[in-house]
């Protein structure tokens, strides 16, 4: 059985949860907004034009850079980074793109900036900021 | 006892305004590139949008259960156990355990996040609930298949394996700042936002 004291906490817990349900819609619909604006505006053969074999080791900060712009969305980001690949692009630039987007993609932060707050988010973006160009440098050297 | 509604009055003012600020600076980008895109490709962000509509119905029940199931479980669990495998005081074992332990939230922040937030307010250190979202972004059992379905097989398994060891990295990294800025806390640090 539930003890009151944990009945108590519960009540809080959801008292809560309930208020910040109401606090993020508005931020969650900014994000799915984003996106489909992301979407419409940026083709995968735009950014394809950037991170091709022709930008050498730079591809790997383009890809990097490139990442976090394309929509969180698994169907947008994954394809557009197989599809460079495709065209020739290089593995650690495609690495970076992915952990890029991944970790940085900008329509995933407005629920992440609701639920953990802005100085979570920005303190968690700066120790992941190494990630895209270490992974990228390790998959340049692994091929 | 005047005093201390004054100064709940106050803190909920200043909650209100940081929200407030929160929604502004979400709201500016998205109107202007709704405009850009309005104006660039007015068909495509019909359709756009038409997605979105579908996407917002499918988000918002599972935001909602999600945070409520959270916080429901994270009531339950006792908070000395918490403390002790995910606090401050963890160290590298509990950063450890968030950099596999993440591979089991899922990535999807609807769904993940909540879960993320109320472990977050249970206690866990900032060290903890950096590599468990690091984790959950890059390794999430949602996420693995996707990998494998959308990019060829030598692409997937080159990105998981120079990847493997960065939320462990992450984590290590929030612990060490967090010594030197005792303010950066987690629970402290993601309490203190709304």
């Amino acid at each position: 059985m539930i003890n009151p004291e944990s009945k108590k906490r519960i009540a809080e817990e959801v008292r809560q949860s309930l208020t910040l349900i109401i606090q993020i819609l508005p931020l969650i619909l900014c994000g799915i907004l984003m996106s489909a604006a992301i979407s419409s505006l940026l083709p995968p053969e735009t950014v394809m034009k950037f991170i091709g074999n022709e930008a050498g080791k730079k591809s790997i900060f383009i890809g990097g850079a490139a990442g976090a712009l394309a929509p969180g969305e698994p169907f947008f980001g994954l394809p557009i980074a197989e599809g460079l690949a495709k065209a020739g692009a290089g593995y650690g630039a495609m690495v970076a793109f992915i952990a890029s987007w991944a970790l940085f993609s900008v329509t995933l932060y407005p629920t992440e900036i609701a639920l953990l707050g802005w100085r979570f988010t920005l303190l968690r973006s700066l120790v992941n900021l190494f990630i895209p160009i270490l992974s990228g440098i390790i998959a340049y050297i692994m091929v | 006892m005047h005093n201390e509604k004054d100064r709940a009055n106050a803190g909920n003012n200043s909650n209100n305004n940081r929200l407030m600020l929160v929604y502004l600076v979400m709201a500016i980008p998205t109107i202007v590139l709704m405009g850009v895109a309005y104006v660039l490709a007015p068909e495509k962000i019909a359709l756009e949008i038409n997605k979105s509509a579908f996407t917002l119905m499918e988000a918002l029940p599972a935001v909602a259960i999600s945070i409520l199931v959270t916080a429901v479980i994270t009531a339950l669990i006792a908070p000395q156990l918490i403390t002790k495998w995910a606090g401050n005081n963890s160290g590298i074992t509990g950063v450890l355990i968030a950099a596999g332990a993440g591979a089991l939230i899922p990535c999807d922040p609807a769904l993940g996040l909540p879960m993320i937030w109320g472990i977050a307010r249970s206690g866990a250190g900032i060290g903890f609930i950096v590599a468990l979202l690091t984790s959950s972004k890059l390794f999430s059992f949602m996420r693995i298949p996707d990998y494998f379905t959308f990019l060829n097989l030598e692409l997937a398994t080159f990105f998981l394996c120079s990847n493997i060891i960065m939320p462990f990295l992450s984590g290590l990294l929030a612990n060490f700042l967090a010594g030197y800025f005792p303010s950066i806390k987690g629970k402290n640090l993601i309490q203190g936002h709304s």
